[in-house]
């Protein structure tokens, strides 16, 4: 696609107000803009520049200032820049608000309907209207000569910004950044990793060892149980034998028994009584009647309710003023599911009803929470008491039976501490073994996101380098390539004294440079710019301040014969003194027309230009003083 | 969800599961009757779930304790019954109608915060000692109780 410069217009700036026009593609390609100095050349330059690279974006209020008129007499400016891609018109506009001091930006392309605010270039060619790509389409003079200095890497970089390898730090920039989140979020270094796994067994082996201490508890335990099992049918055995000694232990246990059970029952009576809140706690039954009655005059639930209808029907009249019959109160209950009811309403009716049904409680007679403790405390001395009755007619006994029966249950005994002793064990251990399984389950998880975190940043290496690679292998490729094209464009370009490319590293360097002319120099500039400019998809324009700048007249006659040669179009601004040599050199080069324009300050309003066309203004202006 | 704290499970495990003790819910309930006589609360420092509904055991009254608990909230916030919005606004925070049991999250929080109120009572009156046989805890808990509903004035 060919994308040339079109125009530009510019008013309320610090350049005068203009509107210029270049040809159209089949005509001219070369454009001589002459602006004397104060006329605002490199305002105008910068302008078309941040016109096309949308940097105005990031200016600040000293930014928008600069481009105030001097004399403060205007508030509002605009400079508008239109370029053509292929048959589309595209023009950019950058405003400027002198009291707001700030500016924006509008684009109009014809195919997306007309101007929208803000600066958006076609999605197409977005990625070259970018400062760095910018930079080598509207240019000074000098940055040709840059280009073969040492002291600058501009050869670099405007392969870079033409093969876009920027894009490849930025996706490496971006990998990187996913890295370092993940590492704020908790990802682990080496050192880190190597701990959280010396963690992990020290817990593995606490785990085992609580395992382990549960697992032979449990198996003494088990031994212990049975052989509890022994000891006690030996002591049945025994006691079998022996008739009256069974019968006085059987006698005290059967006392144990009862007592035990008549504690039991005790317990749950009370327990019962403890569940109704109303019947034990005399206080209760007030304290929610009260609220039961509050919520009644603040007519809560606000909305019909079962409850108002079972109110209605034990009333003698309904609230119509009719008095009541089973029939109507019958109707009334069975219709009364029609009507709407919310369900907090229906919530607070439950709460209503519940304290309404346990209030139906005689509490002055009631004294249940009272005797339910007396009761219990009753039966549990009952129970001691039986309790210590056996453990004395087993002491006490010392007839038949009882030496053996008693060491039996002394076996017993000391049977049952050990049996407490392990069961303890287990007690204790099982909740720590199952805080320590906690624990060593989210090391584990942190571990393995800390390695999937660590495969991310080898990934994330790996990638890089990646990118890396690519962008020497780019820069490599199309720098042999350049430096092969470049070479086989030069001696088209300087047909006298061609010179050669030897390498670019950063700047261009020649062979045998310290030899070759200025002249020669900047022509191989151009012809690298040029051979760049064809490898992108796109045939951009040259727009340049003073091309030939500090040259002598000869050396400017065989740049001017140059610029032809390079088959794009070509812009260029110039003072009158740049006319001689540059112009002559261009136009025995040129086989098509070259269009002049000349812009100065109006002598009457010296914030308007005056424009003049064509080749005779061009070069009668300041005529005078050359002479 | 009702919830216990880590220092209620420890008080109560020499008890729990033995005799009428089935259920870890009965503590918490013994703990709550207490609390909610005291009008107290304590916020949880630990936190276990127990269940998300009333056993069934205490389903025939838990209507009863919702009522219990939005009165002592009432006492405690010095609204009285008839004051119309003011109760809408606690009744809408602890109850749910959607669901039984008719909690909010609210709610439960509420009930969690009395129980462990009366739970702090009931290890403060036991010296911190955990009891070790359910019917000597059961006599002393009852005259416990007995006496903060006589001494409340929250009720």
């Amino acid at each position: 696609m060919n994308i040339c410069l079109s125009g530009w217009e510019s008013s309320g700036l610090r350049c005068p107000d203009m509107k210029i026009e270049l040809g159209a593609s089949n005509e001219s390609q070369i454009h001589l803009i002459q602006m004397p100095n104060g006329t605002g050349k490199t305002t105008t330059l910068n302008l078309i520049a941040a016109c096309l690279n949308g940097c105005a974006i990031e200016w600040d209020q000293d930014d928008v200032m600069k481009y105030r008129r001097l004399d403060g007499t205007s508030d509002a400016g605009y400079f508008l820049v239109r370029i053509r891609t292929g048959d589309e018109q595209v023009s950019f506009e950058l405003n400027f608000d002198f009291v707001e001091q700030k500016c924006s930006y509008r684009t109009s392309i014809a195919e997306d309907g007309g101007i929208r605010d803000g600066w958006k270039p076609p999605h197409a060619l977005k990625r070259y209207f970018k400062k760095e790509f910018i930079e080598m389409v509207v240019f000074d003079g000098e940055l040709a000569a840059r280009l073969l200095d040492s002291n600058y890497t501009q050869a670099e970089k405007a392969i870079d910004a033409l093969c876009h390898l920027d894009f490849f730090d930025q996706m490496s920039m971006a990998a990187d950044s996913i890295w370092r989140n993940a590492k704020l979020e908790g990802a682990l270094d080496d050192g880190q990793i190597q701990t959280t796994r010396r963690q992990i067994n020290k817990i593995k082996e606490s785990i085992d060892s609580l395992s382990s201490k549960i697992n032979k508890s449990k198996e003494l335990l088990e031994g212990f149980y049975k052989e509890k099992s022994n000891l006690e049918h030996d002591r049945e055995a025994e006691l079998n034998r022996h008739a009256e000694l069974k019968d006085k232990y059987e006698v005290a246990e059967l006392k144990v028994e009862e007592a035990n059970r008549d504690r039991e029952r005790a317990m749950r009576a009370m327990h019962l009584t403890l569940k109704n809140p109303v019947s034990a706690f005399p206080k209760v039954q007030y304290g929610l009647s009260r609220f039961k009655e509050g919520l009644d005059r603040a007519r809560l639930p606000e909305s019909t309710s079962r409850q108002f209808f079972e109110e209605i029907i034990k009333e003698e009249a309904c609230i119509c003023g009719a008095p009541f019959n089973q029939e109507m109160r019958n109707h009334v209950l069975s219709r009364m599911s029609n009507y709407l009811s919310d369900e907090t309403t229906g919530v607070l009716n439950l709460l209503k009803e519940a304290i309404t049904k346990f209030s139906d409680i005689d509490i002055h007679n009631n004294e249940s929470l009272e005797v339910a403790i007396a009761s219990l405390k009753q039966t549990n001395s009952d129970y001691y008491n039986a309790d210590q009755e056996r453990a004395i007619a087993k002491a006490s006994y010392d007839g038949p039976g009882a030496a053996e029966i008693g060491k039996i249950e002394q076996q017993i005994g000391q049977l049952m501490e050990k049996i407490e002793t392990y069961e303890r064990v287990i007690e204790n251990a099982t909740p720590q073994l199952a805080i320590k399984k906690n624990d060593i389950s989210k090391l584990e998880d942190e571990l393995s996101e800390a390695l999937n975190s660590r495969k991310i940043k080898d990934q994330v290496n790996i990638f890089t380098s990646i990118c890396n690679e690519i962008i020497e292998m780019v820069r490599i490729n199309v720098k042999n390539e350049l430096l092969t094209q470049c070479n086989k464009d030069i001696p088209e370009v300087l047909l006298d004294n061609p010179v050669k490319i030897e390498r670019i590293s950063g700047a261009i360097y020649l062979y045998n440079q310290m030899a070759a002319s200025v002249g020669q120099t900047l022509a191989v500039g151009y012809v690298f710019l040029s051979r760049l400019f064809s490898y992108a998809a796109h045939s951009f324009p040259f727009i340049v301040d003073s091309p030939v700048g500090p040259l002598d007249n000869r050396v400017r006659e065989q740049v001017g014969a140059l610029i032809p040669k390079l088959g794009r179009q070509f812009v260029a601004f110039t003072i009158s003194s740049e006319r001689v040599g540059f112009v002559a050199g261009l136009e025995a080069a040129s086989g098509r027309s070259i269009q002049f324009i000349t812009v100065h300050r109006s002598f009457i309003d010296s914030n308007v230009a005056n424009i003049i066309d064509g080749r005779d203004g061009f070069f009668a202006f300041h005529a005078d003083k050359e002479q | 969800m009702f919830k216990r704290t880590n220092e209620q499970i420890s008080f109560f495990k020499k008890i729990s599961k033995k005799s009428i003790f089935e259920l870890d819910f009965d503590f918490w309930y013994l703990c709550l009757l207490v609390g909610i006589a005291a009008g107290r609360k304590e916020q949880l420092d630990s936190s276990n779930d127990m269940t998300a509904r009333f056993p069934n055991d205490y389903s025939s009254i838990e209507n009863l304790l919702i009522s219990m608990l939005i009165h002592i909230e009432l006492v405690e916030k010095g609204i009285e019954p008839d004051d119309k919005q003011s109760v809408r606004q606690v009744v809408e925070q602890i109850i749910d109608p959607t669901n039984r049991p008719f909690l909010t999250t609210s709610g439960f929080k509420v009930f969690n915060e009395y129980s462990n109120g009366g739970f702090e009572i009931i290890n403060e009156a036991f010296r911190a000692q955990p009891p070790d046989d359910p019917s000597s805890f059961l006599i002393k808990y009852g005259v416990l109780v007995e006496k903060i509903f006589g001494q409340s004035k929250m009720w």
